[in-house]
């Protein structure tokens, strides 16, 4: 395939391009016209906000479940999928709740994390994702390490449902999870599931 | 490197008057605004002519390939936004075709990925060579070209931050593809741009290209012939302003640029005045490519159907068992890539840039080497400068259009 080239000639000025004024005009009227049709692109920050898109990656935010309580599951897989090693966790036991384990330390170190949000991709049970807030500044270094509960917020609301498959198919209960409209209604993790 | 004496030594003694000159050694930077990041070039001056320019790098280094070592295939891709950051989505695509090239699945790649690829990268192109021209442009004096060029760059920043979630640090495709879809409204947005965009194309032009003073400060500043350009490897508009039409899109295409129709601008001066006109250009038939690829965009899967590579759906994620599995298997050990080793080059704004990868058969790469465009076209540096002024030192540099944070990685 013949490779098309354009070659770019530099232009001949006129005499009358070549006298430096007019130049220095025709730069002024394009300034000039920008001035009388005034249309600002920027936005004055701290007082307007700029309207953000929902896929935006800000700071994480951890939806509640049903019952208010926060959804992770403590399986670390953020930690282990997040490139700067910025999150923390810590496990406890959590057999009150019919799931095994849930975070007691969840912090995440924003003077690490780089906001590519491979730990939402991660997540296996929508107990993580990235919200809308970007403002960060802290006075010190220990004011940048977030914990679970600056993340957690109970009004965000996640259609995932809340299953634990591992825990559905040990009890010999894993195949009502093959049927999507079952799977639906699996809410209660107590362990007492009833088909009827 | 050689190493600068910091007391200069080429002096030069006249017995009959007395008088004894010697070269002045002057920094340039590492905190100066003109050198676009933290480079440090020692002239050396004889009054005001440049006699020698060694640019000094490394102040930005964080070892970025050492890091992606350690890290899965999948981790490295935030690394990679943060090299030319000025252009990170190609950076994120060249390093994604070459980890595809590596896993042999390029046949794999569906159609819709590959032409929303080429729309970001080519959104990338215009975004960096708007910087470049600007801010050439400002060091020497022409501020209004400037705030133009980056309120056009504010509206790719848009359309990139409702692709990807991020304005600069765009992480977005994925190997196999993209991970969300391209939102509804991507047509648009991107055609919005391309109705709006030519009218500040053309103002840049006509505030800049027929205008006397920036012609009398770029035409004949800091030119390269084509032999020297092509053995110091100068690539991108670098080298296509020395009069040489390589363009690794044309030479070895890859997401099917084969089949769209542009041309490659080339200029034959060799100044800083041609990179401009062929940076310019470049955007113009960037636009031409935009086009034809937001044209035959298709619908359909955006992301390849490799159950070892790409992640399972969320829902299968969430309610089957195998996918559980699946998903926590290729989010610890990644994907594994079979022995070997592969290069890779696209063609960034600012010239080739390649990746080389080597794996042994684990989920982390046993080496990464980026060939970075900006840190051979600095090479260039020396030859530019060499006998002209200080004024024109920040021409060359503009010109030049390097970005540290690739030059240091
Ligand atoms: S957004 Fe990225 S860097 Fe930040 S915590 Fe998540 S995975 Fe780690
Ligand atoms: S946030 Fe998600 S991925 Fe991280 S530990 Fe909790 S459940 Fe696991």
């Amino acid at each position: 395939m013949a490779i098309k080239i354009k070659v770019m000639e530099p232009p001949e000025l006129t005499w009358y391009e070549k006298m430096y004024l007019p130049q220095v005009f025709s730069g002024l009227i394009i300034t000039l016209k920008h001035l009388l049709r005034f249309r600002p692109i920027t936005i004055q920050y701290p007082e307007e906000v700029k309207e953000l898109p929902p896929r935006y990656r800000g700071i994480h935010v951890m939806p509640g479940d049903d019952e208010g309580e926060i959804r992770c599951v403590a399986c670390k897989l953020c930690e282990v999928a997040c490139p700067t090693q910025a999150i923390s966790i810590v496990a406890e036991a959590a057999d009150d709740y019919g799931i095994e384990r849930r975070p007691k330390v969840y912090n995440i170190d924003f003077m690490r994390c780089v906001f590519c949000g491979f730990c939402v991709e991660a997540c296996p049970c929508d107990a993580l994702r990235m919200g809308m807030k970007y403002e960060l500044a802290s006075y010190n270094r220990a004011g940048l390490v977030h914990t679970k509960e600056v993340f957690f917020d109970p009004n965000v609301k996640s259609e995932a449902p809340r299953d634990n498959a591992n825990y559905l198919y040990e009890k010999g209960m894993g195949e009502i999870l093959d049927s999507p409209e079952v799977a639906e209604k699996v809410k209660d993790l107590s362990g007492n599931y009833t088909s009827s | 490197m050689e190493r600068v004496e910091f007391i200069s030594a080429e002096s030069t003694h006249n017995p009959e008057t007395g008088e004894r000159t010697e070269t002045m050694m002057l920094n340039m930077g590492p905190q100066h605004p003109a050198t676009h990041g933290v480079l440090r070039v020692v002239l050396h001056l004889d009054g005001e002519v440049v006699v020698k320019a060694v640019p000094y790098i490394g102040y930005l280094h964080r070892g970025i390939e050492k890091l992606c070592e350690h890290i899965t295939y999948q981790q490295c891709l935030p690394y990679t936004d943060r090299m030319d950051y000025l252009a990170s989505i190609c950076n994120n695509i060249g390093y994604i075709l070459s980890v595809e090239k590596l896993l042999g699945i390029e046949d794999d790649i569906p159609e819709r990925a590959k032409f929303a690829e080429v729309i970001l990268f080519e959104l990338g192109r215009i975004e960096s060579h708007l910087v470049g021209i600007g801010t050439n442009a400002l060091d020497l004096g022409a501020m209004s070209a400037f705030l133009y060029c980056f309120k056009e760059r504010e509206r790719i920043y848009d359309i990139l931050e409702t692709v990807c979630g991020a304005r600069l640090t765009t992480s977005y495709p994925r190997v196999g593809g993209l991970p969300l879809d391209l939102p509804e409204n991507f047509e648009e947005v991107v055609g919005n741009f391309l109705k709006v965009f030519p009218e500040t194309l053309t103002e840049v032009d006509k505030l800049l290209t027929r205008n006397k003073i920036w012609i009398e400060r770029t035409k004949g500043v800091a030119v390269i012939n084509a032999e020297d350009a092509v053995s110091l490897g100068l690539t991108g508009p670098a080298l296509r302003g020395s009069g040489v039409p390589y363009d690794v899109r044309k030479a070895m295409p890859y997401l099917g640029y084969e089949n769209y129709d542009f041309e490659v601008p080339v200029a034959n001066d060799g100044d800083a005045y041609a990179r401009y006109l062929c940076r310019l250009e470049e955007m113009h038939q960037s636009l031409k490519i935009i086009e034809q690829a937001l044209e035959n965009l298709p619908d359909g899967p955006y992301i390849a159907d490799l159950p070892d590579i790409v992640l399972p759906e969320k829902e299968l994620t969430y309610t089957k068992m195998e996918s559980l599995i699946r998903h926590f298997v290729i989010v610890y050990e990644g994907f594994k890539p079979p022995a070997g080793e592969v290069q890779h080059a696209v063609e960034n704004p600012k010239g080739e840039l390649s990746y080389y990868l080597v794996s042994d058969g684990t989920g982390k790469p046993y080496r990464m080497r980026v060939r970075g465009p900006s840190f051979v076209n600095m090479q260039a540096l020396e030859n530019m400068v060499q006998g002209s002024l200080v004024a024109d030192v920040i021409a060359a540099i503009g010109s030049l259009d390097i970005v540290l944070g690739e030059i240091d990685r």
